[in-house]
């Protein structure tokens, strides 16, 4: 099962839900942002997905353990990016799920060719988005996208909500989404625990918010079923 | 010709039917279906949803490419459906080339990825 975490607009939160998403799904985390790379660089000693994508290393030979987490890391160098040939993506996070089994991908903001062969590539898409007209017309892109490159969307993911904002909002993303929403909200301890490079679930036990994390998981776990049955439908 | 692959849960007296058409044809094909038994076809905002006219389902599925479709029926396990699903009318259709571009078409379509510029001034 390969999952790419998309919503095309910047700073929404892609990168602390695949990280979270890797944690709770026991699943690798690819950093397919080849460019502004913002999860755990890892030790930086082995290769990266740069250095993957340049046919230069081993998919599994780059997949570091960063605490608790299985992360294939991004380069941080613009030769590096330059270098990575986006044509072999595709088969390099299917090479990680057979040997792993669940691949997270967090993918970059903007909707080029990056995150459209990132979105071929996955099963399922997962959308993260905000409560603002500008982050909802981007994931509604992003969405048209991933299902013109069919990949049914799993999950939408209402994110940095305040406690007052998300009441009617959600029942009308989930009709013009057609997929169920999940509302997380702003809080200091995920954004704590993403600075720390760290899921929630070890730094903050006892968070709320990881009820919006369980129901997320819930929903690709029943996309999972459902692919396994060989049935396209959600 | 197109195949047509359907299978069925059921729950608490519902059954909920899961169907594929599967087109093999090089060009886009107007499927109808009809559903032989009591049909609850899904529903958007109220409304039945986009291909669905009470017991039938019409749709355009394009060359070599797959459409899902699901709906329920109150009946129970005991009353076995059999196959609810039967194929009405397969047509060319002929008046959607726009709406049938293969994937790799649709990614060749976008714009070409590269850094962005903020990242190029920073490894200057």
């Amino acid at each position: 099962m390969i999952i790419a975490v998309s919503g095309g607009k910047g700073g929404v939160g892609k990168s602390t839900l695949s990280l979270n998403l890797g944690y709770e799904l026991d699943a690798v985390i690819v950093d397919a942002d080849l460019a502004t790379a913002d999860l755990p660089a890892g030790a930086g000693r082995g290769p990266n997905l740069h250095d993957v994508l340049a046919g230069r290393a081993e998919p599994m030979a780059a997949v570091e353990t960063v605490g608790p987490i299985r992360l294939l890391p991004c380069g941080r160098t613009l030769e590096g990016a330059r270098a990575s040939k986006l044509v072999e993506l595709t088969r390099v996070v299917e090479r990680l799920e057979r040997q792993c089994g669940r691949v997270v991908i967090d993918c970059p903001a903007g909707l080029a060719q990056d995150v459209g062969v990132e979105l071929y590539s996955a099963d399922v898409a997962v959308l993260v988005t905000m409560p603002n007209r500008v982050a909802l017309h981007d994931a509604y892109r992003t969405r048209r996208l991933a299902l013109d490159v069919e990949t049914p969307i799993g999950s939408v993911v209402l994110n940095q909500c305040r406690s007052t904002d998300a009441e009617d909002l959600v029942g009308q993303v989930e009709a013009k989404m057609g997929a169920p929403v999940t509302v997380i909200e702003r809080r200091a301890d995920i954004a704590a625990a993403q600075a720390a490079g760290r899921p929630l679930r070890t730094e903050s036990p006892t968070s709320p918010m990881l009820e919006g994390f369980d129901s997320i998981t819930w929903a690709i776990e029943r996309c999972e079923r459902h692919l396994s049955g060989g049935i396209g439908v959600l | 010709m197109v195949e047509v692959d359907s299978s069925t849960a059921y729950a608490d007296g519902v059954a909920f039917v899961t169907v594929t058409v599967r087109n093999p044809q090089t060009t886009a094909q107007r499927v109808c279906l009809r559903i032989s038994v009591p049909t609850w076809a899904p529903q958007r905002g109220g409304l039945s949803a986009p291909a669905w006219n009470g017991d039938t389902w019409e749709a355009v599925v394009g060359p070599g490419r797959c459409r899902g479709l699901g709906f329920a029926s109150p009946v129970e396990k005991s009353e076995c459906l059999g196959n609810p699903v039967e194929v009405v009318s397969v047509d060319r259709a002929r008046d959607v080339e726009a709406a049938t571009a293969q994937p790799e078409a649709i990614l060749a379509d976008l714009d070409a990825w590269s850094p962005t510029t903020d990242i190029v001034t920073r490894n200057r």
